[in-house]
């Protein structure tokens, strides 16, 4: 629970980035899910994007024009299950 | 505007606010007396913040401008927030924290923690005790204190300090807990290590448990592996994994294996069915057993009544009131599992039989059959028959020594 000791796979990264969009079942902005994550908001918003693209997270805008809103889609929870499932799997495989 | 700004950059000393607080980023507050500033109304901060005292407020907003080194918050002593407290930052308290509403996008860290509800975005980590009605953490949480929550769910993995947690627990990585813990609802897809007298209404474990003692819980659902160093009880189990118990397994209600099961000593339940494989000192059922896998026992399973799908294997003695051997059974629609397939054209094979009423269908073999009445049909062969009342045979059965009619049968070892 203390530093991480290796580097993240983009894999992990995208789910970390999906667990933490589904505990704000209200949206999340960038910065706060930057905060989440632990990324800087310039890196995480092109992981958000490639997201968005696959239909994963979905982006809804905020009462100003330059706020964004992120949520996840049930294709991304869907995502998210399969993926801790597979990880119990191939953590056990593993050894 | 507000009763009080503070410009950003700078460093302000603080008594009590009366009414609003406003601060720019980068600041620095400190206690005029007394080591705390009491804040009446909200308190907003643009960014970052060091508070050198304690910290109370109505409610807390910080705008999280300025992400990255120096963004955080930090407060030396205390913090109270008496409604809602939104961080946008990483969170250092170095005291107890009390709120309504805590929002952290960032880390968190403090003392201890009391809070209707508090999410936090990033890891959390809490040195004494945690109280909330419900706690959601996007990444790790650690609790090195005893927790008293209603609901708790954990992006990443999650230690505490034991306690009680009364509804929903979701944990995606593993799941840890120095001392007893009492449950609710807990679904946890890493590692669960629970200590001796743990136990709660429903478990349901995708990767693996470790009970480090007797365990109890009221459902348990186990699709990964389950170790249990004790006697588990329960109402209900079912099994798509691995079960394996070192004492006694007790169900009050039905216990179901599509996986595998083994308990050292004995496993008691009203009903059972095993489609996977089940090994025990010996079982004992109250009501129907069903069995379309494998079940080894050395001291025998005895039940009102027992079926032994096709292509089954049972080793140890069978004991029941009425006993069918061979029957092609379709548990798969009666289980309501899909994705069951029988072991077609498969020999049954069974040992000793003592029953009531005992039936061996086709490609059935068995020991010796002890019954009230027996039925051998087409295909089945037995090693040895004795009965009481009536003995059914079809042609083509095979018996190694011819039937015997006895007054009495020997008594059944269980």
């Amino acid at each position: 629970m203390g530093r991480r000791t290796s580097k993240r796979s983009k894999m992990e990264l995208y789910a970390q980035i999906l667990e933490v969009i589904t505990h704000y079942p209200e949206g999340i902005r960038i910065t706060r899910l930057s905060y989440g994550v632990g990324v800087p908001v310039d890196r995480l918003k092109a992981l958000v994007e490639r997201l968005c693209s696959y239909g994963l997270v979905r982006m809804s805008p905020g009462e100003e024009p330059s706020e964004k809103y992120y949520g996840v889609t049930p294709r991304g929870l869907e995502f998210l299950d399969i993926y801790f499932r597979m990880k119990v799997f191939l953590d056990q495989l593993g050894g | 505007m507000a009763d009080c700004e503070v410009r950003a950059g700078t460093t302000a000393t603080l008594g009590t606010v009366e009414g609003e607080l406003r601060a720019g980023r980068n600041v620095t507050i400190r206690a005029r007396s007394g080591g705390r500033v009491v804040v009446t109304g909200g308190a907003i901060f643009e960014g970052a913040v060091a508070i050198g005292c304690g910290f109370e407020c109505g409610s807390m907003r910080v705008e999280g401008r300025g992400y990255g080194p120096g963004g955080d918050v930090t407060v030396r002593g205390d913090l109270t927030v008496h409604e809602r407290a939104d961080i946008n930052a990483s969170t250092r308290i170095d005291g107890d924290v009390r709120a309504d509403d805590l929002d952290v996008g960032g880390h968190f860290r403090s003392r201890s923690l009391t809070s209707r509800r508090a999410r936090v975005g990033g890891h959390m980590t809490v040195q004494d005790a945690l109280r909330a009605e419900s706690v959601d953490v996007g990444g790790h949480a650690k609790v090195g204190g005893e927790v008293d929550l209603v609901n708790l769910r954990v992006g990443g993995h999650a230690e505490i300090g034991g306690g009680k947690i009364t509804g929903e627990i979701k944990v995606r990585g593993h799941l840890r807990t120095s001392k007893e813990l009492s449950f609710g609802e807990l679904e946890v897809f890493g590692t669960l290590r629970l200590p001796a007298g743990s136990g709660g209404r429903r478990l349901k474990a995708i990767g693996t448990v470790e009970f480090e003692g007797d365990a109890r819980c009221d459902e348990l659902d186990v699709s990964g592996t389950a170790r249990v160093r004790g006697d588990l009880a329960a109402q209900s189990i079912e099994v798509r994994g691995r079960l394996s118990v070192s004492g006694s397994i007790m169900v009050a209600k039905k216990l179901r294996v599509y996986g595998t099961t083994d308990a050292t000593r004995a496993i008691e339940c009203d009903t059972l069915g095993v489609l996977g494989k089940l090994s025990a000192q010996r079982v004992t059922a109250a009501g129907h057993v069903d069995i379309a896998g494998e079940v080894d026992t050395a001291a025998g399973l005895k039940a009102e009544s027992v079926l032994v799908g096709r292509g089954s294997r049972v080793a140890g003695p069978l004991v029941g009131g009425e006993i069918e051997v061979g029957r092609e059974t379709d548990f798969g629609s009666m289980w309501g599992l899909p994705w069951w397939r029988s072991a077609v054209g498969g020999t049954t094979r069974v040992e000793d039989l003592h029953g009531a009423t005992v039936r061996i269908g086709s490609n059935s073999s068995a020991g010796r059959v002890f019954g009230e009445v027996v039925e051998l049909r087409e295909g089945a062969a037995a090693r040895q028959v004795m009965y009481t009342k009536d003995l059914k045979l079809s042609g083509g059965h095979h018996l190694h020594e011819p039937p015997v009619k006895a007054e009495r049968l020997p008594d059944p070892p269980l």
